[in-house]
């Protein structure tokens, strides 16, 4: 029983950083722009494809190539849709569901439905943390989650744009009137955003496998860690990390994997009703 | 006879005449008409009551996996399966809803409705409920419906006296409450008026007319699985057809259910599967983006326009 639970802990760091690496920038659009964004996760998708392909021509260079093509294409989606629509919350839902639902459709055309694709880690081997087996890449993409949510906690902190970024979901006409530029900032927000996706696409996609459905999950985790966390708080966004990185795993090794989703989906649930604006106090629109 | 229902009619005329110039597609039109009153149930509400329902599939469920099972499991036969999934639904989909709107509401709303849905269908699928809900092949064979001239005239019959219905709610002193209330919450709440009594009538209705297309549907389909009930594409589905067609209009969401039933059976002679899906969401991104109203009051402001 302390194996297990040691077993839970260490794995629920781990992947508690890397959900939090793929969540936080969702948080950050959603809370700057008082709408859900419902493509992002799908451009997690696209990020991990773009690792496997260019991965068998140019190996590990693929990486930050797939890093920073994903904070492109993000930071294109929002000049070319999202920028024009973003004043609707319902309008900016339903535009992002039917992206999401083509960028699926034609990984699904390309890539067929039901094949799963795997690649070697970047670093290979194993080490023995208490008794628990943890992959290399694994570790290495945790301390990276880890460095990325407190690098994040920082910026928000300690420098103008950061400042910016928590001062727009508080009040935008009052960040107008201060001169804050708004489509500036949602822009870097997005490319930073794509960024963590890239790197959040290589990790995922590495240890369940890439497919054309591969978005629908994220999904979950994305949407219930925000609404836990409470709307662009950090802070939010580390203790939910934590804990739903937690409970997946508990659930997983501990309970029955079939009632993984099942959880997740019921926790974010009872929190909107019965704590809708989050840990953080945040709240959407 | 008001201007309203001599409009129904035509549409239910027009309609039955279709179903005898394409016989054989009966099977097709069939589907439509079933989209038609999911499209447009759905429509009813979150349209008009300003709460974006992305869990209306709850209704159909419900009821269709009461029949399914007061069929398959009790041996009830049809007739008497179908009223009982009908009051399940309705009533069960309308008790998980009608307070979850009242205590939240904007873009909580619907992300609970579309948590909710996911949740369901997870729970539908568990090993655990397999001896009920059967898991992921279902419940199946249960009493089926026919694909007939009955069947489809019926449908249609039904899909036009909820449609004159809705619009009758609509043009009522309820209907102008509600329509205030989208407006205005705080206004109607000042009159010393309850909104979520309104909009919870209009859930109601939308969840009864739900509910009977949910059950008609699984006989037609012959078995009950999450596919066909609580699935998030059968519900994404039906608001593509919505929105394409234009949701703030009954005959706008009938007329999106056709459109996009037809385009589908014409591009799956033509394409392969994904392709179809990248058209169609295609087109429901389109119209969304450029024109949010949709098909329907497009085509008719352009007739009125040519017409004078």
């Amino acid at each position: 029983m302390l194996a297990d639970i040691i077993y839970v802990i260490i794995y629920g760091f781990v992947f508690a950083s890397l959900y939090g690496i793929m969540t936080v920038g969702f948080s950050f659009i959603c809370g700057l722009g008082g709408f859900y964004d419902i493509a992002l996760p799908a451009y997690l998708m696209v990020g991990a494809f773009i690792y496997v392909k260019l991965s068998e021509y140019i190996g590990g260079w693929a990486l930050p190539i797939t890093v920073i093509s994903t904070g492109i294409i993000c930071l294109l989606h929002y000049l070319v849709f999202i920028k024009r629509i973003r004043e609707d919350a319902f309008v900016v839902f339903f535009a992002t569901i039917f992206i999401a639902l083509i960028i699926q459709s034609i990984f699904e055309y390309f890539f067929t439905t039901s094949y799963i694709y795997n690649y070697p880690p970047l670093i290979s081997g194993h080490i023995n943390l208490l008794g628990v087996k943890l992959s290399k890449d694994l570790i290495v993409g945790g301390v990276i989650g880890w460095i990325a949510l407190f690098g994040l906690r920082y910026m928000t902190r300690h420098t103008n744009i950061g400042r910016a970024i928590i001062a727009i979901p508080q009040s935008t006409l009052g960040s107008r009137i201060i001169g804050i530029d708004i489509t500036r900032i949602q822009s870097f927000v997005y490319f930073l955003g794509g960024l963590l996706l890239g790197t959040g696409a290589y990790f995922y996609g590495g240890y369940l496998g890439v497919n054309s459905h591969m978005w629908s999950h994220p999904l979950i985790i994305m949407f219930t860690i925000t609404v836990a966390g409470g709307l662009g708080s950090i802070d939010g966004v580390i203790l939910a990390t934590l804990l739903i990185g937690i409970l997946e795993v508990a659930v997983v090794t501990l309970i029955d994997p079939r009632l993984r989703s099942v959880v997740i989906l019921m926790v974010g649930l009872l929190i909107l009703i019965f704590k809708p604006k989050g840990f953080a106090g945040k709240r959407i629109g | 006879m008001t201007k309203e229902s001599t409009k129904w009619i035509i549409v239910f005329i027009l309609l039955s005449a279709s179903t005898v110039l394409f016989k054989n597609h009966l099977y097709v039109l069939i589907y439509a008409s079933f989209f038609a009153i999911f499209a447009m149930s759905w429509s009813f509400f979150t349209s008009f009551s300003g709460y974006l329902n992305l869990g209306h599939v709850i209704f159909i469920g419900i009821a269709g996996y009461t029949t399914a099972i007061f069929n398959y499991h009790l041996n009830f036969p049809m007739i008497l399966s179908m009223p009982i999934g009908v009051i399940a639904g309705a009533g069960g989909g309308w008790l998980l809803l009608n307070p979850l709107h009242r205590k939240i509401s904007g873009l909580s709303f619907e992300m609970v409705t579309f948590l909710g849905i996911l949740v369901l269908s997870d729970l539908v699928l568990t090993s655990y409920l397999r001896p009920i809900t059967g898991a992921d092949l279902g419940i199946s064979p249960i009493d089926s419906l026919l694909s007939s001239f009955p069947l489809i005239i019926g449908l249609n019959l039904f899909m036009c006296i909820s449609g004159y219905l809705f619009v009758r709610f609509l043009n009522s002193k309820h209907g102008k409450v509600l329509d205030f209330a989208r407006k205005n919450t705080d206004l109607v709440k000042t009159a010393g008026l309850d909104p979520h009594k309104y909009s919870g009538l209009c859930l109601l209705y939308s969840g009864i007319v739900g509910a009977i297309g949910g059950v008609l549907y699984i006989h037609f389909s012959g078995s009950a699985g999450v596919s066909n009930t609580f699935s998030l594409s059968f519900q994404i589905h039906m608001i593509v057809m919505a929105i394409i067609g234009g949701r703030f209009s009954m005959f706008g969401s009938i007329f999106g259910a056709y459109f996009v039933i037809l385009l589908e059976e014409y591009l799956r002679g033509v394409v392969g599967g994904p392709v179809e899906n990248m058209i169609i969401y295609s087109i429901g991104f389109c119209v969304y983006f450029f024109s949010p109203e949709g098909l329907f009051p497009k085509i008719t402001g352009l007739k009125k326009k040519l017409i004078g």
